[in-house]
């Protein structure tokens, strides 16, 4: 049975980009289970890695800037894909050179509190009916569990919480 | 600059950097990152190997820390090769002229008497710093301006000082240009006079006028506070005007604040900000609470 709600990690300062420069649209990378390793080892929605687990990046991010570790892996990662979509987006004419320009300088100069999780709860409902929701390739998932994306969520479409 | 991307021209060593960024990092879908950027797997593939080579990962290691050594060196290149020091500022600055800069990247500076100013406020300079550099709120106004001749905005930065029953607010205005916040006057706002309670920077100036600003009249209307309204000058004149009349008390002394723009000769000009404030009320209050002042 499906669950009823989606979850996925993003830092605060993924938030901010994409409520100023993509029109509050967002797009996400979800799962149907927040915290997998709790869930019935031989259950599929259990097979998700670490590295996909909204809960393990969520922990793992949290950690990294108690630890006041800003070059973490999961950082670095958010910095280069930050800086990737602004390329593309400006590549796709959708955003400008100087729009591109601005989010580079905000990726670079982002604090710890831009880095900060969040996660992101997604009522599963409103994708009945639609192609919206997205399933990851197998060969693109981090193990066997079914993972999702989203690629045009409105802000009215989420709920947002941090632990 | 990596040695592959050296005869290239700025724009394809563009394309070449995003295509494998996008490659490195984790996608959903398969897509041909090459052809999506306008270049070729080979160049691609020619840049993450010199890549490995930079960072000391083996051709096959694909190990989370060799990703991460990839990651962190891609992402350094892309900036250092496409974004330059004069884009950087430029950047900067727009952020900063509409508010959306983190608080730490904007620079403080203090218009040239703000000493005189500091001096009547009843506001140590430490009091001033501490608020301008770690304040418990700041608000930085982003209005619709009819009027771009002026590339200023207003911010309210306020810091509380709890002290008992003489706890006060520590309130600054300033006035915000591309990353610059130009400290314009600040104010010592007791909370046994003025309700701040639950209310943000700029509702607490709002509150601070109420009681201590003067009626102001202009353009037919009367208020303690013009905050970007169309006003309109006096008609039928050779030459346009902006009629300004504060209702001050006799004998008391004020501190104002005028700042319009627009076209002298319009029927409308854009009134930033206004307000007069009864500084002789304003020090009568400070002194009742023990603090000296000028």
């Amino acid at each position: 049975m499906p669950s009823h709600f989606l979850y996925s990690t993003n830092v605060f300062l993924k938030l901010v980009i994409q409520e100023r420069f993509r029109n509050d649209v967002h797009y996400v990378w979800c799962s149907e289970s927040f915290n997998p390793s709790k869930l019935n080892p031989y259950s599929i929605k259990s097979m998700i890695a670490p590295s996909s687990s909204p809960c393990d990046i969520y922990n793992e991010i949290k950690n990294a800037l108690t630890r006041n570790d800003r070059h973490s892996d999961k950082i670095n990662n958010q910095k280069l894909s930050f800086k990737n979509l602004a390329d593309n987006w400006e590549a796709g004419g959708e955003i400008t050179k100087e729009q591109r320009d601005e989010i580079y300088y905000m990726t670079e100069n982002a604090t710890s509190n831009d880095w900060r999780p969040l996660i992101y709860i997604i009522p599963r409902a409103i994708f009945d009916g639609s192609s919206r929701l997205k399933t990851v390739a197998p060969a693109k998932r981090a193990s066997f569990g079914v993972e999702y994306i989203i690629e045009d969520l409105s802000r009215t479409e989420f709920d947002l919480i941090e632990l | 600059m990596l040695q592959t991307l050296k005869n290239r021209s700025a724009q394809e060593a563009r394309k070449v950097l995003a295509a494998a960024s996008a490659t490195v990092l984790p996608q959903p879908f398969d897509v041909d990152f090459a052809s999506r950027y306008g270049t070729t797997e080979e160049a691609v593939n020619s840049v993450l190997s010199e890549i490995r080579r930079n960072v000391g990962v083996a051709p096959n290691d694909h190990s989370r820390q060799a990703q991460s050594k990839i990651v962190d060196f891609l992402s350094e290149t892309l900036s250092e090769t496409t974004f330059a020091e004069a884009d950087r500022t430029a950047a900067r600055a727009r952020l900063g002229q509409r508010g959306d800069l983190s608080l730490g990247l904007y620079e403080i500076r203090y218009v040239e008497d703000f000493n005189e100013r500091l001096a009547e406020s009843g506001l140590r300079k430490s009091e001033v710093q501490k608020t301008a550099k770690d304040p418990d709120a700041f608000e930085h106004l982003k209005p619709i301006t009819f009027v771009r001749d002026k590339n200023r905005s207003i911010s309210f930065l306020v810091k509380n000082f709890l002290t008992g029953s003489n706890s006060y607010t520590a309130l600054i205005v300033a006035e915000r240009s591309d990353f610059f916040l130009e400290v314009d006057s600040a104010w010592k706002i007791y909370h046994d006079e003025v309700d701040v309670a639950q209310k943000t920077p700029h509702q607490i100036f709002k509150a601070f006028l109420d009681i201590y600003g003067a009626d102001i009249i202009m353009g037919g209307k009367t208020k303690k506070y013009f905050n970007h309204e169309m006003v309109s000058q006096n008609p039928n004149e050779t030459k346009k005007t902006l009629a300004f009349e504060a209702l001050q008390e006799h004998g008391a002394d004020y501190y104002g604040y005028v700042e319009s723009g627009g076209s002298d000769n319009a029927d409308f000009l854009e009134v930033f900000q206004a307000y007069m404030i009864n500084r002789s009320k304003y020090k009568d209050s400070l002194r009742r609470h023990g603090t000296l002042v000028k």
